[in-house]
């Protein structure tokens, strides 16, 4: 989830609150579930940028195996 | 010369490896992609039925049932802590819809609506995320 996704969500949510279309808890549970989001969103980032990695060393290894 | 250049290959070599077996992920599975997919359509499917008068406490437990069958299956995979951490924290958002469910008397269509979007983005990420896995 992006900066600007996340502050769509947030004003969204704040919006329906104020015209009490969201109780108190409601609105307090529908944040606590975007502060998830972000952690599986900087968890997707990091694992991508993990397998990226893994198949760079892996393909510089198999160049260095047949030059040694 | 050619010493040095072999030691030094070996050198890296080994080094690489090292770093390699830091960054050991599980393979892609199956399983654990389609898990993910199950309780991702599920909160696709059901959301229409949050504008109905009252949501089915059924439609609540069976999507924790996915959550949960989803969570442990992906729990105890070898190198996998990064989809165990996705999982889980999906997981918790499924358990915050089913506690409001189980606590609250009355639950309105909005709640309803905005949380199963947010378990249905959150799987969508972890499939994206799980299905560039390596096979």
């Amino acid at each position: 989830m992006n900066v600007t996704q996340l502050s769509h969500n947030i004003e969204e949510y704040r919006i329906l609150y104020e015209a009490g279309d969201l109780s108190k808890e409601e609105y307090k549970d529908l944040l606590e579930g975007l502060k998830l989001e972000q952690i599986i969103h900087e968890t997707e980032e990091e694992l991508k940028l993990k397998i990226g990695l893994q198949a760079n060393i892996t393909t510089a290894l198999k160049a260095l195996s047949a030059i040694v | 010369m050619k010493k040095t250049i072999a030691t030094i290959s070996v050198a890296l070599l080994l080094s690489g490896c090292t770093v390699l077996e830091s960054l050991k992920l599980a393979k892609f599975d199956t399983n654990e992609y389609g898990s993910v997919v199950d309780l991702r359509s599920y909160a696709q499917v059901v959301t229409p039925f949050c504008d109905e008068q009252s949501f089915d406490y059924d439609l609540v437990m069976q999507l924790h049932m996915l959550s949960t069958s989803m969570f442990n299956y992906a729990q105890f995979l070898p190198n996998n802590s990064d989809t165990i951490e996705m999982v889980k924290a999906l997981h918790e958002i499924v358990q915050q819809f089913k506690a409001k469910y189980d606590t609250q008397g009355f639950v309105s269509n909005n709640y309803c609506r905005l949380k199963l979007q947010q378990i249905e983005r959150s799987a969508r990420r972890i499939q994206e995320a799980i299905g560039s896995k390596n096979r």
